[in-house]
């Protein structure tokens, strides 16, 4: 028994997914497409069924790829449907509803939203609307987890014994009866302004939005950075040092006999240490707290007003502002934001984000490695290296509009509601994502180190160290040893930087290693996904551009400081 | 008059989509269709998006769309009655 979830986008459906299916969920991509599927279970009156999570679409008439698989699944898979509507906006929802209830199948409807929908002056006849569609309707507040027994008993009720299919036509002019049917049930009760809404005016307008804009980005850049570095000197370091690395030296030593085999596990770069030190101690609490912060801005609503105050920006680069949200994204973790650029379709317009993402937007797990590499020094280091690389990118994205000119993407945006974001959803959300950063990221990073540290202690590094000298000496200025932060940093961003940490280096080559590690590639992971959705060749000229600029930039830096050294010396 | 001419604050029926066939069909997906009652949120920057009100709800508006989006404002309803 399968039941799809369908509604337009936004409008609480993977909420009401999650609060009937609970954590079992499988995602996957659809056949042939790149649209993600999300799949779950529930027991309905003994009865086992299958929810799946159809893309949100506006109808079901315009041919996109989340329409036909919408179709399709209609055609072939669904024997009943859940059709989530959004209160706050009927009549367009309404106009999906039809063209859904035409199909024939079982149909039970969850009016969501209900709780906003009244703090904006909207009063439903939701039991007129259910007449008037010929299916059963339920009002719900999924967020708060009001009315999902509802649903399930009248799922329970309708959908298994094929009850509810409604008889009545709608079209051929949907969104007429669309506009019929919600004047009927709708009602608007004068009201004052919500502070939200109120709010909302300040955001929207030029100047007050784009200082709030800056303060906002400040402000959370000030908390992932505070947040982070009090967990980390608080809480984690003391931690691992006064518990695991005691025991762990201790372990080692009484197991193992002093020598090579012994330094390799906690010598200079013992891998059982490091292993554990760098991601627990330097990089996970950042991670955390970014987390925590974006979780916070993608469920307020606002990273839409981000976008269309950014739109100015990106337009001069021939894309639109909605690209704010993969970069935003991209300061995570580059994988999620490749993927999220899919929403935009067109191809041109991915890979040009895709590329300015590989270039110079630092993940979040290099980003820790920065604040504990610099930070020490001065916080002054990381903004000149975070704008030095802005500028980088907006220079390149000026290039490669020269390199294609194509008419202007239009931007047709629906702003949701602004929201308080509920402690639950985000506490959810960052759980997800810790769990996907510690699958992606630990069994790598533990690789990488214990190679590392056997190349260390059988001299290897050394002899690398002094094949790359001309490069890294010369060229860069910074010490033979530094080289090992390039052969790491090919497997994870953030290893490009922390080899840096106890070699002493001067404030010149602080930033100019800093400058190398941010523009030099992306780690192999996303190296992946690049050549999974651009093709092996687009994968490869990302790994030697970024190469290439990252020696680059890293040498000018380099001969620049000298050259000031020289002159003021 | 166009969405881009409109002063904040200001409210009109659209009258005309001027746009191209997919600009239209998103539009109208969003609900902004002809005959509809719009009011200007605000316009970010000279060059910037729109954002309108639409049945209680905001859409942002590229401003290349928006120049193409043409309505009557009530004042000027008024007056073609009259001048009629």
């Amino acid at each position: 028994m399968k039941i799809l979830l369908m509604g337009n986008p936004n409008v609480g459906k993977s909420v009401i997914f999650s609060a009937l299916t609970g954590l079992n969920v499988m995602s996957a991509n659809y056949p042939g497409t790149t649209v993600a599927l999300s799949r779950g279970k529930t027991v309905i009156d003994g009865q086992e069924i299958e929810l799946i999570d159809v893309p949100g679409t506006y109808g079901l008439d315009s041919g996109n790829p989340a329409e036909r698989i919408a179709n399709e699944l209609l055609a072939k898979h669904g024997s009943g449907v859940l059709l989530v509507l959004d209160a706050t906006n009927l009549e367009r929802n309404l106009y999906l509803a039809f063209q859904v209830l035409e199909k024939g199948l079982p149909v039970v409807v969850a009016l969501n939203l209900m709780d906003i929908a009244k703090k904006r002056g909207l009063v439903i006849d939701w039991r007129g609307l259910s007449e008037k569609l010929g299916v059963p309707v339920i009002p719900t507040e999924a967020i708060k987890g009001k009315g999902i027994a509802e649903l399930k008993t009248a799922l329970g009720e309708q959908v298994l014994t094929n009850e509810c299919v409604s008889s009545r036509k709608f079209g051929p002019v949907y969104w007429e009866k669309a506009e019929e049917i919600a004047q009927e049930v709708l009602r608007f009760e004068k009201r004052d302004l919500t502070w939200e809404e109120r709010l909302d005016y300040w955001l929207l307008k030029p100047g007050s939005g784009s200082l709030i804009a800056f303060f906002v980005l400040l402000l959370t850049f000030g908390i992932v950075v505070g947040l982070g570095m009090g967990m980390r000197k608080l809480i984690l370091r003391p931690f691992f040092f006064t518990f695991i690395e005691p025991v762990l030296r201790w372990g080692v030593t009484s197991l193992i006999p002093a020598g090579v085999l012994r330094n390799i596990f906690i010598g200079e770069y013992g891998f059982l240490i490091k292993s554990i030190e760098w991601p627990l101690t330097l990089v996970f609490p950042y991670v955390l707290s970014f987390y925590v912060l974006l979780g916070l801005l993608e469920d307020s609503g606002y990273l839409p007003r981000l976008a269309i105050l950014t739109d100015l920006v990106f337009r001069r680069l021939g894309l639109q502002g909605t690209n704010i949200i993969p970069f935003m994204l991209g300061y995570g973790c580059a994988i999620p934001a490749i993927l999220s650029t899919r929403a935009v379709g067109e191809k041109r317009e991915r890979l040009v984000v895709a590329t300015l993402l590989a270039i110079g937007v630092p993940c979040i797990s290099q980003t820790g490695a920065f604040i504990s590499l610099l930070g020490e020094h001065s916080l002054l280091l990381i903004f000149a290296l975070y704008g030095l690389a802005l500028i980088t990118m907006y220079l390149i994205g000026l290039l490669l509009k020269r390199f294609s000119t194509r008419p202007e993407i239009p931007l047709i945006l629906e702003l949701p509601p602004l929201l308080i974001p509920q402690a639950k959803v985000i506490a959810q959300r960052t759980w997800v994502r810790l769990r996907h950063f510690a699958q992606d990221a630990l069994f790598p990073l533990t690789t990488a180190v214990a190679f590392t540290a056997i190349l260390y202690e059988t001299g290897g590094l050394a002899y690398l160290g002094h094949l790359l000298e001309p490069l890294v000496v010369r060229w860069l200025g910074l010490p033979a040893e530094a080289s090992v932060a390039l052969i790491m940093g090919i497997v994870r961003r953030e290893l490009a930087v922390l080899p840096l940490i106890d070699l002493n280096l001067s404030l010149t080559q602080l930033f100019v290693g800093s400058v190398l590690a941010l523009f030099y590639m992306p780690c192999i992971a996303v190296f992946g996904v690049f050549a999974s959705e651009f093709g092996m060749g687009m994968a490869l000229m990302i790994g030697l551009v970024t190469t290439g600029l990252a020696f680059l930039m890293g040498g000018f830096f380099n001969h620049l400081f000298q050259l000031l050294i020289w002159f003021w010396g | 008059m166009v969405l881009t001419e409109m002063k904040q604050g200001e409210e009109g029926l659209v009258y005309k989509l001027a746009g191209g066939r997919e600009m239209t069909r998103r539009l109208e997906a969003l609900g902004l269709r002809t005959g509809k009652k719009v009011k200007k949120v605000s316009s970010l920057f000279e060059r910037g998006p729109v954002v309108l009100e639409l049945n209680g709800r905001l859409i942002a508006i590229g401003h290349g769309q928006a120049r193409r989006i043409y309505v009557k404002m009530e004042a000027e309803a008024d007056e073609n009655i009259i001048d009629g």
